[in-house]
């Protein structure tokens, strides 16, 4: 991409967009913001030109990418934290009722946004820890925290909704 | 040890997260605009290994220099016993034409001397003169 392939940009995103969009629908709750940041990702990298060339894990780097711009998009915006996690689908025959679905996306919606990448990206997207904390920037064991910390809070959540 | 999921995290796992939709590859080619292709220069700038070669050469360069400090230090050498000769005959012939002694003990201890301390310096061009 760094030669200004357009083959190299589509086969980029080919390979880390499904990814990107999940991390971005567990930081921004909704497919259409998410959409949108992953957009502008893209967007970013195809214009890095050469710096891309000293970039040795590039799904990585693109996760990073996003976070910063969620989180810069975030402080900008000031966003609420109640929404409901949206988008998310459950497939027929899993035994999980549609209130079951509302109420677990809900829960999740209202953890701090840290913690509910967390548990997405290592529940939803199956992820080791230390995937994770490559793709967040921290170390292993904060984002192992913030996972336990998440799961902790959604049972809080979901137990008091009993 | 792995401990088995429990009840959330199952109901989470069965949770899946829509794909992104199809016309966003579209936006997102119609919407980038690609750098123009790297320079060798670039390539050479922004290479992991060309920053490391250059990061370890820098050290190399620094130990060499560190310990040549201690172990390969040339020491100035002083003037010849046959340039303190002519520095005599020189400084003999200033002091006849007038100029004192101190004076051409300085003058000649920056052509001869140039290279060793000052202290060092004024000490042999005396030394000489005497």
């Amino acid at each position: 991409m760094a030669d200004g392939d357009r083959e190299a940009l589509a086969e980029l995103y080919d390979r880390h967009a499904p990814a990107l969009f999940n991390h971005a629908v567990a930081l921004t709750r909704s497919p259409a913001d998410a959409e949108d940041l992953v957009q502008g990702v893209f967007v970013k990298a195809a214009g890095m030109g050469a710096r891309l060339l000293g970039i040795r894990r590039a799904g990585a780097y693109l996760h990073r990418m996003l976070r910063m711009a969620f989180l810069d998009g975030e402080r900008h915006r000031g966003v609420a934290g109640e929404e409901p996690l949206t988008g998310v689908e459950v497939p027929a025959g899993a035994g999980t009722t549609e209130a079951d679905r509302l109420a677990l996306a809900s829960a999740l919606g209202r953890l701090p946004a840290e913690q509910r990448e967390a548990v997405v990206l290592h529940v939803l997207q199956g992820l080791t820890f230390r995937e994770v904390a490559a793709m967040t920037g921290v170390p292993i064991w904060t984002a192992a925290s913030r996972y336990r910390l998440g799961m902790g809070g959604l049972r809080g959540i979901l137990g008091a909704q009993r | 040890m792995k401990r088995p999921p429990d009840e959330i995290e199952t109901r989470l796992r069965e949770l899946t997260v829509p794909a992104p939709p199809l016309d966003l590859k579209r936006r997102v080619m119609a919407a980038s605009t690609l750098a123009p292709r790297a320079s060798w220069r670039d390539r050479v700038w922004y290479s992991p290994t060309w920053r490391l070669a250059a990061a370890a050469a820098l050290v190399a360069m620094l130990t060499a220099d560190r310990w040549s400090a201690g172990t390969f230090r040339v020491e100035m050498a002083g003037p010849g016993p046959a340039a303190v000769e002519e520095s005599v005959l020189v400084a003999a012939e200033g002091v006849e034409m007038g100029m004192s002694e101190a004076a051409m003990a300085r003058l000649i201890s920056r052509v001869e001397f140039a290279g060793v301390t000052a202290q060092e310096s004024r000490e042999q061009a005396g030394a000489a003169l005497r």
